[in-house]
């Protein structure tokens, strides 16, 4: 195997790869990325065993080949090569050795056979279909901060994707909050397994969807493919049941209060410095128009702020967490947040009046 | 302050393959091999927690015949034949009579029946034609699970609702808590929204606290 | 290479003294080799009745079931799952429970129900299924260790008169009590078959005992133990601190005695140095004639070896068997054991056994011994416990739902390791020592005020000394 590339490109494209390589994996190929050469491309590729970015680059290529070495090391290498510089890489007749130079720097790479390397990348028919890569993004963003990061309950620590009706889904939920984002569903997703996508993939795909115009989905029950025109991650989906949502959901809510977002978000900002550390406990003190957030912690020291609202129902008293209410806050676009509330003891309704495709619920806090 | 926890309900799976055949279910397994070899009646009874009524799901499926609660029991018999009936000790006065009509109808033609109960037949409170004819059945007891079994329930019931029990956890709950199905149930529901409600696994402190009925009141 | 039934019984055996006999039962002896195998030899097809069990095997199984599959066959295969529910299979083969009932239903007269799933001690002489057909005095290699207790177990199952009453066999574990025990009980069935023989072990006496005087079964449960001619109770030292059990023990001996009925006791110590017991029934107990049995010397575990292989029909090279003998000195059986998954392994593969492949082969054996706690096992187990994470256990966060599992976890390093104050600081994140010791007092103060930790203090004191 031999072929150059310039400096820049390979950067780009094990930036992508090498970001899912764990930093201690007890199995050592799994520290490395797959190097493929041929047909004047660069095919890299690295894995976890759960999820696989590869990623396809232009490249110089006189010898075709494979071959896998320490991701990190490589990638730091190239990035700690000048700009503009090309790099060139041999394969030793051994297979041995990758002997990778640039500019007057040259270094030799222990190799690790490439047919030891778990084909992760390979996905059985699925459904196939495509979404913006912004709207994907904005999708999963809206969802993903709701799960769960309780590694003992695998089936919360993802986001549930599944076909509703004529709309697309995107699910995630801990227990106290739940965040529901949905869209038009795309042509040929109708048949989409419903599928729970890891915390971890939904991470590297925010990043990939950003720089992507388009992407295309693959989805098993077993595993998920996204494609843009440069890199492809696959992965495992988490083998578990998401629970029935909708049930949750508190439709029926009638209380509605309107609040000035970032008038609310300031107050729980500054009232929450003074709460209870742990628990990060605020109290929603409702009443006709006005709004009072307070907070004490056990130092025996107390916060508290008015807002003007919109609210015309009976007094109420609801705690919430603080941290809970400023993330669906920051999640919204529009000047308003509409809460949908019930008693101090029930979920709560959340919306964005800017996108009322999106819903959020959130459980309060025992006062 | 405590935070509270969504309340998402829980799916109870009776299918074959989610089926275990405890120990307890043995002379239940035997009645349904027997019934599926050369048909005839049977009656199943035992306590709440059991597994009965999934035992009862996958005799239907074996046996190739409808499953009924006193719920779902049509109450025209002429709209009743061959089935498997849960719960008979519950069935209301106009399915008590459904039900008579069809086992004597069934006793004549030879069809097959396979009733589910709380109790033995000699205890059923129905209709005094109907309890005296099922006392005629072939009973079998479904009875509440012993020692082994028990721990294997309770990693069922902690399957299936996607918890995670350590083994050492599981060990220390089954020596402190009622050793009865309802009451180990009723426990890993408490230890399920505790652990939510916390972010956190399971944990012998956990057990203990749900065990000393005191999750309510600590916040940690 | 395509798994058999004898390759799965031994997998089996293999999980058994893994897990052992309650998780084996409960979890691995439900699965069963499928009839259908795939070819070549990197997967074999399992059935197990449900799909909770299947995963539930897959969790906390697949390793141990993987390494059995290994010691056995030599190779490492994965494990097909195939899930196939009891009630789909047919009429015969419905499940262990019907099985059981339906062999309970031949065994000798049952009262509770706990009995008909297990009839421990029905007389084996009627029921026969008991005594294991390799412990037979034939079988037992006697050396300067076992002789005399050998001569005399011989003597007692051969003579009608009862000289020496009750016999009392004790001494380590696995080192041939039960074997003897068995062999009397062949030895007299063989001679006088007529003579009703009951075997138990004191673990069942106390559970037949108790369960006696909860189904007020007390008259039916002491005609049972008193109308047999001889009595086995083997290791008789859990009867320890069970007092109301110890007493139903103490009349039924002396019923024994005064209708001059041979009684045969086994326990790890002499009469005299049980601890929990009655001083009368101490000395009761050593009346008659007391006998240890010792750990074999080398000779003898050579011995043991070579006459075990001889009845396997194996060719055991000399070296291999000094090799073996001098590494396992402490007790038969687990020398008993080594030999057989040996035995399993060349003859599965081909090939003979030489000093090389044995080596390779039980390495992890003779790791085992010496167990010594590290304090990144103490780290490891107590964020487990508490389901913090790892890393807290070098952070300086002062909350206090992870300083204190940090403080239990320095506690035990400190009583379960042998390193100083300063080394642990050390490992908790560079601590100063005055932390430690303050942490390891604090820990200690709380144990007598804090039930609750006290308790978690000995689980986690019991799962790190106890489990590999």
């Amino acid at each position: 195997m031999k072929f150059s590339i310039t400096r820049d490109v390979l950067l780009k494209n094990l930036s992508h790869t090498q970001s899912v390589v764990e930093k201690r994996s007890s199995i050592a190929i799994l520290s490395n990325v797959r190097l493929e050469a041929k047909d004047n491309k660069l095919v890299t590729t690295a894995t976890d065993n759960d999820i696989a970015v590869q990623g396809t680059a232009d490249a110089f290529v006189e010898g075709a080949g494979v071959t896998t070495v320490n991701a990190h090391k490589l990638y730091e290498i190239v990035r700690k090569l000048p700009d503009g510089v090309m790099i060139s890489a041999e394969l030793s007749a051994d297979g041995s050795r990758l002997s990778v130079s640039g500019g007057k720097a040259k270094f030799s790479l222990a190799c690790l056979d490439a047919n030891a390397f778990p084909d992760m990348t390979t996905v059985e028919d699925g459904v196939t279909f495509e979404l913006s890569g912004d709207l994907l993004r904005r999708l999963l963003t809206k969802a993903q901060f709701a799960a769960s990061v309780d590694d003992t309950r695998q089936y919360l620590n993802g986001v549930y994707m599944h076909v509703q009706g004529d709309k697309l889904r995107f699910v995630a939920t801990d227990g106290h909050r739940l965040a529901r984002a949905e869209y038009p569903l795309p042509e040929g997703a109708a048949d989409m397994p419903s599928v729970i996508i890891p915390r971890k993939t939904v991470g590297e795909l925010r990043k990939l969807a950003e720089e992507a115009k388009n992407v295309t989905l693959h989805v098993t029950d077993k595993k998920i493919q996204f494609e843009t025109s440069e890199v492809v991650l696959t992965s495992k989906v988490i083998d578990g049941t998401f629970p029935d949502y909708e049930r949750v959901i508190p439709y029926d809510n009638k209380l509605e209060m309107d609040v000035s977002r970032q008038s609310l978000l300031q107050a729980v900002d500054r009232v929450s410095i003074l709460s209870h550390e742990k628990s990060k406990s605020v109290k929603f003190s409702i009443a006709p128009n006005h709004l009072t957030i307070s907070a004490n912690n056990p130092d025996q020291e107390n916060a508290i702020e008015d807002l003007a609202i919109s609210y015309d129902a009976q007094n109420m008293d609801v705690g919430f967490n603080a941290k809970y209410v400023s993330e669906i806050g920051q999640l919204m676009d529009g000047e308003d947040v509409k809460f949908y509330l019930k008693d101090g003891n029930s979920p709560v309704l959340l919306k964005d009046p800017n996108d009322m495709d999106t819903l959020f619920v959130l459980m309060p806090m025992r006062i | 302050m405590q935070q509270l926890v969504l309340s998402f309900p829980r799916k109870t799976s009776f299918e074959v393959e989610d089926y275990m055949p405890f120990t307890s279910h043995g002379s239940a397994l035997a009645l349904l091999a027997q019934m599926a070899q050369t048909g005839g009646m049977g009656y199943v009874y035992g306590p709440e927690g059991t597994g009965k009524s999934h035992f009862l799901h996958v005799a239907a499926g074996r046996l190739g015949l409808p499953y009924y609660t006193p719920a779902t029991l049509p109450a025209d018999p002429t709209r009743l034949s061959e089935a498997v009936i849960d719960d008979v000790h519950a069935l209301d006065a106009v399915r008590q009579q459904a039900v008579f009509h069809l086992f004597n109808r069934l006793k004549e033609e030879g069809g097959v029946l396979l009733l589910g109960a709380a109790v033995p037949a000699a205890s059923l409170t129905l209709l005094p034609d109907l309890t005296s004819r099922l006392r005629t059945l072939t009973q079998v007891e479904i009875p509440l699970p012993e020692e082994a079994d028990l721990n294997i329930l309770l990693a069922k019931l902690a399957y299936d609702r996607q918890l995670l029990i350590e083994p050492a956890v599981g060990k220390y709950l089954m020596t402190r808590a009622e050793r009865s199905p309802v009451v180990i149930e009723g426990v890993l529901d408490r230890l399920d929204t505790l652990s939510l409600a916390r972010k956190k696994g399971i944990t012998i402190p956990m057990v203990r606290q749900v065990l000393d009925g005191a999750e309510a009141t600590s916040c940690a | 290479m395509r798994l058999t039934t004898e390759h799965w019984n031994a997998i089996h055996e293999h999980l058994k003294a893994e897990v052992g006999d309650s998780c084996f039962e409960s979890w691995l002896l439900p699965l069963k080799l499928a009839d259908e195998q795939p070819e070549g030899n990197t997967t074999v097809a399992v059935k197990v009745p449900t799909r909770f069990m299947r995963d539930w095997v897959i969790r906390h199984y697949t390793d141990v079931l993987r390494k059995a599959i290994v010691d056995v066959t030599g190779l490492d295969m994965t494990v097909d799952y195939i899930v196939t529910p009891p009630a789909a299979a047919s009429a015969q083969a419905a499940t262990p429970a019907a099985k059981a009932a339906a062999k309970a239903e031949t065994a000798p007269k049952v009262t509770t129900k706990k009995a008909e799933k297990a009839p421990v001690s029905s007389p084996v002489l009627e029921g026969g299924n008991i005594l294991d057909p390799r412990y037979t005095f034939d079988n037992f290699v006697t050396g300067k260790s076992n002789e005399f207790a050998y001569h005399a177990a011989k003597r007692i199952a051969e003579s009608d008169d009862i000289a020496y009453n009750p016999f009392f066999l004790h001494g380590g574990v696995g080192l041939g009590k039960t074997h003897l025990m068995h062999a009397i009980a062949w030895q007299i069935h063989a001679q006088t078959p007529k003579r009703r023989v009951m075997y138990t072990s004191s673990e069942k006496f106390v559970y037949q005992f108790v369960r006696a005087l909860k189904d007020k079964k007390t008259i039916d449960f002491k005609d049972a133990f008193r109308s047999v001619d001889v009595l086995m109770i083997d290791d008789i030292q859990f009867i320890a601190g069970k007092d109301a059990s110890q007493e139903e023990f103490f009349n039924t001996l002396n019923a024994l005695f005064d209708q001059r009925k041979q009684v045969i006791v086994t326990a790890d110590k002499s009469p005299l140095e049980l601890d929990g017991f009655e001083d009368r029934l101490r000395s009761r107990l050593g009346w008659g004639l007391t006998t240890e049995v010792h750990r074999p010397d080398l000779e003898t575990r050579v011995a043991i070896l070579e006459s075990k292989a001889q009845n396997m029909k194996i060719d055991l090279p000399r070296d291999v068997a000094l090799f073996l003998a001098d590494k396992i000195a402490s007790n038969v059986r687990e020398l008993e054991g080594a030999l057989n998954r040996l035995v399993a392994h060349t003859t599965l593969v081909h090939q003979p056994i030489t000093l090389a492949t044995t080596q390779e082969l039980l390495k992890d054996l003779f790791r085992v011994y010496n167990r010594a706690v590290t304090i990144d096992e103490i780290q490891m187990k107590v964020a487990e416990f508490y389901r913090i994470k790892l890393h807290e256990m070098h952070s300086s966060r002062r909350s206090r739902d992870v300083a204190r599992p940090r403080q239990i976890a320095m506690y035990l390093a400190k009583t379960l390791t042998s390193k100083s104050y300063p080394e642990i600081g050390k490992a908790f994140g560079g601590r100063d020592h005055t932390t430690v010791m303050h942490a390891v007092k604090h820990i200690e103060g709380l144990r007598d005020s804090d039930p609750s930790l006290k308790e978690d203090v000995k689980i986690l004191e019991n799962m790190l000394t106890t489990n590999a």
